[in-house]
């Protein structure tokens, strides 16, 4: 079982770590859009599994920043 | 945790607004064994997408068929070729700020036999980055002469491992 974190605390994470961030639900994800950049496959259910979150911070480059507000991150 | 760095080659065909569209790219990938216990395939080229499996070649398989899916929600956003074209390319390019740094890091430990392979990864073809730079290729094929199409064209997936230049 991996572990897993509600998209509503990713949300409030990226308003402190990724401010201006948004989104929108395509067919088949969720792309996030920060600082110009996108992160095109993110899960659209509601619990996201932890690598997911890791890739999209490492990608956006918010990384250390989200560790300080998902624990096990 | 160990890193290892692959390169992979992936050739589709996707069904945009008003055109067909041939894409082939050759990507670069981490894969690890997390501590959650599955294996992750983190991407590099394209960036902006990650995948996981109970094993390497399931998260593969995983990470193969949302590279798939990227392409068909690019395709559904996109109103006509030019516009699909260059989103494809943004997507293949863009990467974050230290990726390319944790590929190469991960090659070193390879290159340094820091790291030995283990299986599958010590099955895998071995190919220098140089033999597969990195690249994206997006083709316009409805307009293309017929005439230009030859199973010569056609390009198997591939998953290897990197060699020391």
């Amino acid at each position: 079982m991996s572990a897993s974190v509600s998209f509503r605390d990713i949300e409030n994470m990226l308003d402190i770590c990724a401010s201006g961030w948004s989104h929108h639900i395509s067919k088949h994800s969720r792309v996030i859009k920060f600082n110009g950049m996108v992160y095109r496959n993110f899960p659209k259910q509601d619990n996201i599994e932890l690598g997911h979150i890791r890739s999209m911070c490492r990608h956006f480059g918010i990384l250390e920043c989200a560790k300080k507000q998902i624990p096990g991150l | 945790m160990t890193n290892y760095p692959v390169m992979f080659t992936f050739q589709d065909t996707v069904s945009g607004n008003g055109f067909l569209s041939g894409i082939e790219i050759h990507g670069r990938a981490i894969i690890a064994n997390e501590n959650d216990g599955k294996w992750w395939v983190y991407g590099v080229h394209p960036g902006g997408m990650a995948h996981f499996g109970d094993s390497v070649l399931e998260a593969y398989s995983k990470f193969r068929e949302s590279y798939k899916t990227v392409l068909f929600d690019i395709a559904e956003e996109a109103s006509n070729f030019e516009a699909f074209k260059a989103e494809v390319q943004n997507f293949y390019w863009e990467c974050g700020p230290e990726e390319e740094q944790r590929w190469d890091t991960a090659l070193e430990a390879l290159r340094s036999g820091a790291v030995t392979p283990e299986a599958p990864f010590s099955t895998f073809p071995r190919l220098t980055p140089e033999q597969r730079a990195c690249g994206v290729e997006v083709k316009r094929l409805d307009q293309a002469a017929s005439s230009s199409f030859s199973a010569k064209n056609n390009v198997a997936d591939t998953l290897a491992l990197p060699l020391a230049a």
